[in-house]
């Protein structure tokens, strides 16, 4: 952009980076599709020279749970069938490989002894390699919501170089604008917000659901987080469960195993008006209580002379005057 | 590639075609430009229609591309399948055609020319022989002057780029490959936009090309030798064979090279 530009380079080339994101990952998540029907094609990599993918601090990595009886299962298959559908890796600068894709079926031939694992060798940067590891994460059908959640922003946070908090806040932020009918009011610039809309629609979502839905996951208490994670509620449930008070968690985590969202909010209502129950005042008539808040009331002259409360006791008259003439 | 006009185009063409066969390579030149500016480039007198790419693009073409040999008496290895004014009637055809848009990807397909580089001049605007040319191609080169204007041309040529090679699903896609800024003048605005003044806040194209990872070769400066090496019907190097333009083309020739080994 010159001195005197009026349009600046930025502006100029919006479209045209965020086309090129737009393309890498959907491109890299063909390429991962792919892999399967590449075992042709594919290497016998020695497992003893491969190790998980290791990047600068700064890139976060898809956070992995080796679930043990999944792991079990996974090597009861390679021991069967052996490994179907071959690994991705990277190749180290000083030797070896880096895993991309596939570091459970490479750690399961390592624990069975296995001596070589079929892989697909490809030179990445650092910053691809993230975010095919990413892209990888979020295709594996046994992903739990929660880990696709952070997946997912992490993808985002990787394309607009921002840190995850300060997307999730900018997430709920345009949420809220969408939700009021305020344009985009500067969150995110055009081409932010068509990237992040392209990322979300690559893995079939949308931006509302994603806010309302998904990113209340992340905030989930230990307890009910850990019954997620063990498949024992749903991830729609248990952000429900999450909104009850802490003392009310492990209740509820018990009873909503294997109930329906519906079930859920039944269960939910049922269980706070039980502990509700126990400490509140008995039932007073509601005559002697509107009775007692005009009493209360009468002496506040300042507030009642204000033209709010005018309009409001202007109202209470008035429906009092429809009590009195129910009684003529 | 490049999305305006004038831009050095056809320049860069001819003279990666001259610098690529110094280093030994034969190339063949594939011009797409109704304007057919690579005829004048080289030398040559307008083809007739059957003998320009047109007749490639036809469903009567059975591999006898109509090429030419250039600048022969001093270099082997360039020959030239010229364009010109036939190639209007051929973008109207290429729309109309199923395959409109692997027509040309096609033909190389079919009968693969036994050159080791084929090197495509595109015309200045985006229209139909772009995408036939783009579904051809293992690489982009863009030319562009330091204007704002053709800043922003080239910006909307990139984003045009990545939206069609996703859509014709281009395996593997052509990657672009470089930036070649020419016709530089000591002038701000090319200052600026090379990245040159150092002016806090002015950013320039190198910066944008980092971050979209695109090469950005040497800039070629502007000079009268290189229209009069065109208008001469040579390449810069027979031409004027001291100019310092030279080693930038050799340069991105010795790019070429690498890709291509």
């Amino acid at each position: 952009m010159a001195r005197n530009s009026k349009r600046s380079i930025d502006t100029m080339f919006g479209g045209a980076i965020a086309a090129q994101e737009g393309e890498t990952i959907a491109q890299l998540k063909e390429e991962i599709e792919n892999l399967k029907s590449r075992s042709g094609q594919s290497l016998l990599l020695p497992v003893s020279e491969i190790q998980p993918l290791q990047l600068p601090g700064n890139l976060k990595q898809p956070r992995l749970y080796f679930d043990p009886i999944k792991m079990e299962r996974l090597k009861e298959s390679i021991q069967k069938h052996g490994v179907l559908e071959p690994i991705l890796v990277r190749p180290r600068k000083e030797g070896g490989y880096e895993t991309i894709s596939g570091e459970r079926r490479w750690r399961s031939c390592c624990e069975l002894g296995k001596e070589t694992v079929p892989g697909i060798v490809r030179e990445m940067s650092d910053e691809t390699a993230l975010e095919a590891a990413l892209i990888a994460h979020l295709l594996n059908e046994e992903i739990t919501a929660i880990e696709q959640t952070e997946s997912i922003l992490s993808l985002i946070s990787l394309h607009l170089d921002t840190a995850i908090v300060d997307i999730k806040s900018a997430l709920y932020k345009v949420n809220n604008s969408h939700i009021r009918g305020n344009e985009n009011s500067r969150i995110f610039t055009e081409e932010e917000l068509s990237a992040v809309n392209n990322i979300l629609g690559e893995f079939g979502m949308k931006l509302s659901s994603f806010v309302s839905n998904r990113l209340p996951m992340l905030n989930l208490a230990p307890e009910i987080l850990e019954a997620v994670r063990a498949g024992r509620i749903s991830p729609t449930n248990a952000v429900l469960l999450n909104r009850q008070k802490p003392e009310l968690h492990s209740e509820l985590v018990e009873q909503a195993e294997g109930l329906t969202k519906q079930d859920v909010m039944v269960l939910v209502k049922e269980i706070a008006e039980e502990h509700a129950g126990g400490t509140a005042p008995p039932i007073v008539p509601l005559s002697d209580r509107v009775f007692a808040r005009i009493k209360a009331i009468r002496r506040k002259k300042s507030l009642l002379s204000s033209s709010k409360a005018q309009k409001k006791l202007g109202q209470i008259d008035r429906l009092l005057e429809e009590i009195e003439q129910m009684g003529l | 590639m490049a999305n305006s006009g004038g831009v050095g185009k056809t320049t860069l063409t001819v003279n990666l075609a001259y610098q690529l066969a110094l280093q030994g390579k034969t190339v063949a030149m594939l011009g797409c430009d109704p304007n057919g500016s690579l005829t004048l480039f080289c030398g040559l007198d307008d083809p007739p229609p059957e003998k320009t790419l047109d007749y490639v693009l036809r469903s009567e073409f059975k591999g006898d591309y109509p090429l030419v040999p250039v600048w022969r008496n001093q270099i082997d290895g360039v020959d030239a399948c010229l364009g010109g004014l036939p190639l209007t009637a051929t973008t109207q055809r290429l729309v109309l055609d199923k395959r409109g848009a692997y027509l040309l990807a096609d033909a190389l397909e079919d009968y693969p020319l036994p050159h080791d580089v084929v090197l495509i001049d595109c015309p200045g605007t985006i229209e139909q022989l772009h995408v036939a040319a783009l579904s051809a191609s293992t690489s982009v080169l863009i030319t562009l002057k330091p204007e704002d204007k053709d800043l922003d041309a080239m910006a909307k040529l990139l984003e045009w780029i990545s939206a069609t090679r996703s859509e014709l699903r281009l395996k593997p896609a052509p990657r672009v490959m470089g930036v070649v800024p020419n016709g530089a003048k000591k002038r701000a605005m090319h200052r600026d936009n090379l990245g040159l003044s150092g002016i806090d806040g002015v950013i320039g194209l190198p910066e944008i090309m980092r971050q979209m990872q695109i090469q950005m070769f040497p800039t070629i400066k502007d000079g009268a030798y290189i229209a009069n090496a065109a208008a001469a019907g040579l390449p810069l190097g027979l031409y004027r064979p001291n100019d310092p333009s030279n080693r930038v083309y050799e340069k991105i020739a010795t790019a070429i090279t690498q890709e291509i080994t």
